[in-house]
């Protein structure tokens, strides 16, 4: 037996260590059988260092046994050092120098990742280099199997998992944790490979399936939960960049990227990707999605990673199932808006570029698009649109169709807008009409411009000879007749809030109504505000009264409603007052039950009339009708004309028999006031 | 306002008294805590509604100071202690109730109440929890299924827009546009107070607790 130590060895160790076996071998060969041992204190070589090594050649003639012992071995990027470890190579016949044996054992005692028996098939030689396979490598709950092959200088690493779960292991844990992610979890079954030339990596692979697969970040807005799939992915260094492409398969599971949720066993996702990779450019040749008939992405682009941005780039994006998409991506979007309970049906595309780090062009093709809230508020059918948006430039003209609506039980006829959007601004390029109950409403110009605080949209609107009859029909109204038009000259919205610049004004039951001073506030929230100054001349009182069943009153009445202010659309304070047209050219005519329905509103007393012999009249003659009511909160005042006793007349009457409606009480809680309002029951409806 | 002074009193103390009563008086209305709290109770009440049955009687609050008479001359504490003294109803015109019936209020308390029945599986699950602003808070996202946190998170939102309309209506229906700071406190309060067993409240210091 021959023996020889070395106590220390330092950078060139490694060397020592073949041409110490090598000599050792060579003097060997003189003497046979025999067995060499060569000792070293302690090797270290490129940050890998080893204590305690001894190795043994047995020499049996044309074969040999190498035994191989470390007591510490650290290797860097190993979280713990490999301790006690036994390298087996019984009855290698390739002749030294070179090493070959199909049934070697590698043995560690403890390690990053615990006790490990591997087997090891083994082939070296200086010529053409080592080929390692090994099998049962304990890691991750899993036993891996893989090879590592070595020949001057170039390696290639491949392992192949059956059942590796991720949230044991180690090396995930901490990326795991550098990504940020709270969760990781999932079995993972494939193959992985490495290539390299000496420290340098130069192609990975990976060709994997997963099940099971879970990811959470700690503020919960990053996750997935029981994916399952299968992925490839490979990379290639190139003189100063990386190429790769990705193929990635979701079959099961479920994905939430704050906002949006995807249930993949609902709707499978194929993702395809090509491209580059440069510190700090993700160059993409070639990037798609298949969603199905729910979504299809094909993009392309250059994205900075260092500045999270979009350098330049463009994606198409189509939906030939709207209503899909709807409920399972955009729907949990709009909670708590209007929008949040549709049934849509439609098809569209979408078109998107990209230029200098920010989004340069919007394309939107609508083939056809038909939508109805489920409470039944509003609604569109047959809606066309081609939408385009510049962000420097002209922008081409954008085009919208829709075949018909409603808004609750008030139908919309057609419309067809066109507008033209660039930059931040948007605007109409011709009026549009859009047929309303024999007539149209017409919004001459409408503006749009995205300022810092949100949008300032200006616009005007008409609406033309609109049939009361039909629309009264529609709303389940008492069947009114005539036609009403209103005119709003100029309205802008910002911040939540609509100011009507001038009066806008209303014509109905043959007079005319002006709102003055329309401002409202708040909107989008619970509570709008409404604030308004109103007057009134000259409408039809018998048209008016005959509508709503009020008993008839014939002639013609003024008004002025004062700092009107509506809080969520209940009266909060006003201060208004209803009178005789002064140059009444009408006769003056009241019926009875206009008048019980009067003296019950001023008095909370109903049945005055019908008790005594006035109840025999169907109708008498009045001078002057006068009702002034101020309200603030739950207060409010009611007056008329001044009467000589302290009282106030709300019906002057005259002729024979005459009556009077004479009111007394001035202060009543608006809440009561309120209740006889209700309690006046009319033609088929209830005041509410 | 209603004075009372003994007869008897030093010619001094009269002097200075029409001394104080002709210098500038300003009445100060001091917030109506107890007034606050009341209608706070009564809205979280109702806007928890079963959630919020069974619930033991609220602690008795230690009553705070309603109201005072200060005025802007040097001396203004020794001057408002004689008044505190001898002019008892100076400080009864202090006084000031919490009026909580406006529309807007109604229409937001209406709001809240309906959203509730949405918020309340997530309030129980310690998704989310009453925050110590008075507004929800959410506390721990990753205990609602995937599908239903960006609902949480509209919910929210929604919610909280209410709830800072509701302390700044409350506020401005009273006449005290100031007074928001000081009624979001208290709502912030009764809110934790108020929360149904299992919900998640945060503490002065922001920690969650669990009713």
């Amino acid at each position: 037996m021959w023996r020889l130590f070395l106590n220390k060895t330092c950078v060139s160790g490694w060397l020592w260590l073949i041409l110490g076996a090598s000599l050792l071998v060579s003097l060997a060969r003189a003497a046979d059988p025999v067995t060499l041992e060569l000792h070293i204190a302690d090797l270290e070589r490129e940050g890998v260092h080893a204590e305690g090594i001894a190795v043994s050649l047995s020499h049996f003639g044309d074969r040999q046994d190498v035994t191989l012992h470390v007591d510490r071995l650290e290797i860097p990027g190993l979280a713990r050092p490999l301790k006690g470890i036994d390298f087996v190579c019984p009855d290698s016949r390739r002749p030294w120098p070179g090493l070959a044996c199909e049934a070697g054992r590698l043995e560690v005692a403890k390690g990053p990742w615990g006790a490990q028996h591997l087997g090891v098939d083994l082939d070296w030689a200086p010529a053409s280099g080592l080929r390692l396979a090994f099998s049962g490598l304990r890691y991750a709950g899993d036993r891996l199997r893989g090879s590592f092959d070595w020949n001057e200088g170039h390696w290639r690493l491949a392992a192949r998992a059956r059942r590796l779960a991720l949230a044991k292991s180690r090396e995930l844990r901490a990326l795991r944790q550098d990504a940020g992610l709270d969760t990781l979890a999932g079995r993972f079954s494939g193959r992985v490979e490495l290539r390299g030339s000496g420290g340098q990596l130069q192609a990975v692979s990976l060709n994997a399936g997963f099940n099971g697969l879970a990811y959470a970040d700690k503020a919960g807005e990053q996750a997935a939960e029981k994916l399952g799939g299968r992925i490839r992915i490979s990379g290639l260094r190139g003189d100063s960049r990386w190429r790769g492409s990705v193929d990635l398969r979701l079959e099961s599971g479920e994905v939430y990227s704050d906002p949006v949720f995807v249930d993949i066993a609902r709707q499978p996702l194929h993702l395809t990707a090509e491209g580059f990779w440069k510190k700090p450019e993700l160059r993409i040749d070639r990037l798609s999605l298949d969603g199905g008939r729910l979504l299809r992405v094909k993009a392309d682009g250059r994205i900075d990673t260092a500045k999270q941005a979009i350098s330049r780039g463009q994606a198409r994006i189509d939906s030939d199932e709207l209503g899909g998409l709807y409920r399972q991506v955009l729907q949990p979007l709009l909670v708590e808006t209007r929008f949040d309970d549709l049934d849509i049906e439609g098809d569209a595309g979408l078109h998107l570029q990209w230029k200098r780090g920010a989004l340069a062009a919007i394309d939107v093709a609508i083939d056809r698009l038909d939508l109805d809230h489920r409470d039944g508020s509003f609604g569109a059918n047959g809606l066309q649109a081609q939408l385009f948006w510049r962000r420097k430039g002209k922008s081409p003209d954008s085009r919208i169709q829709i075949e018909g609506g409603h808004l609750g039980r008030i139908n919309l006829g057609g419309l067809s807008a066109r507008f033209n959007a660039a930059g931040r601004y948007a605007y109409l390029l011709a009026p549009v009409r859009i047929p309303f109950y024999q007539g149209e409403i017409r919004i001459p110009e409408l503006s749009w411009v995205q300022t810092a605080q949100g949008p300032d949209v200006g616009f005007s609107t008409d609406i033309a000879r609109v049939s009361l009859e039909a629309l009264s029909t529609d709303l389940g109204w008492p069947r009114m007749r005539g036609r009403i038009a209103s005119r709003m000259p100029r309205a802008r919205y910002r911040q939540g809030s609509l100011v009507v610049d001038g009066d806008l004004s209303v014509d109905a039951f043959d007079g005319r109504l002006w709102a003055r001073n329309l401002r409202l506030d708040e909107l989008g929230s619970a509570a709008p505000v409404l604030e308004a100054d109103m007057e009134l001349r000259r409408l039809d009182l018998s048209q008016l009264t005959q509508t709503f069943s009020f008993g008839e009153i014939q002639g013609r009445l003024d008004g002025e409603v004062k700092g009107l202010q509506l809080v969520a659309w209940q009266p909060n304070r006003f201060d208004a007052r209803f009178h005789s047209s002064p140059d009444d050219d009408l006769r003056h005519r009241i019926s009875q039950r206009a008048v019980e329905n009067l003296t019950e509103l001023g008095s909370g007393v109903s049945g005055a009339l019908s008790a005594s012999f006035l109840r025999f009249f169907e109708e008498f003659s009045y001078d002057r009708i006068e009702l002034r009511i101020r309200q603030q909160g739950n207060r409010a005042w009611i007056d008329g004309i001044p009467a000589a006793d302290g009282g106030y007349y709300l019906v002057k009457g005259a002729g024979i028999p005459r009556i009077d409606v004479i009111g007394r009480n001035r202060e009543v809680a608006w809440s009561d006031l309120l209740a006889r309002l209700k309690s006046i029951r009319i033609k088929g409806v209830q005041v509410k | 306002m209603k004075m009372k002074l003994t007869a008897g009193k030093p010619f001094l103390m009269w002097a200075l008294l029409a001394l104080v009563l002709a210098s500038c008086v300003t009445i100060n209305i001091y917030f109506p805590a107890a007034a606050a709290e009341e209608a706070a109770r009564t809205i979280v009440r109702d806007v928890l509604g079963k959630d919020a049955q069974g619930k033991e009687p609220p602690q008795e609050q230690k009553p705070q100071p309603q109201s005072s008479l200060a005025v802007p001359v040097d001396g203004r504490v020794v001057l408002q202690r004689l008044l505190d003294a001898f002019i008892p109803g100076a400080e009864a015109a202090g006084q000031a109730n919490i009026d909580i019936s406006s529309p807007a209020i109604n229409r937001l308390r209406a709001s809240m109440s309906a959203r509730q029945s949405g918020l309340a599986p997530f309030y129980r699950a310690g998704v989310i929890g009453f925050a110590r602003n008075g507004l929800v808070a959410v506390r721990d996202l990753s205990a609602a299924a995937l599908r239903e946190r960006t609902r949480v998170k509209k919910l929210v939102a929604a919610e909280n827009r209410d709830r800072n309309a509701l302390y700044r209506e409350i506020a401005r229906a009273n006449g005290h546009p100031e007074w928001e700071g000081d009624i979001r406190a208290t709502f912030a309060r009764v809110w934790a107070e108020e929360a149904p067993r299992g919900y998640w409240y945060q503490d002065g210091n922001g920690g969650w607790r669990q009713k």
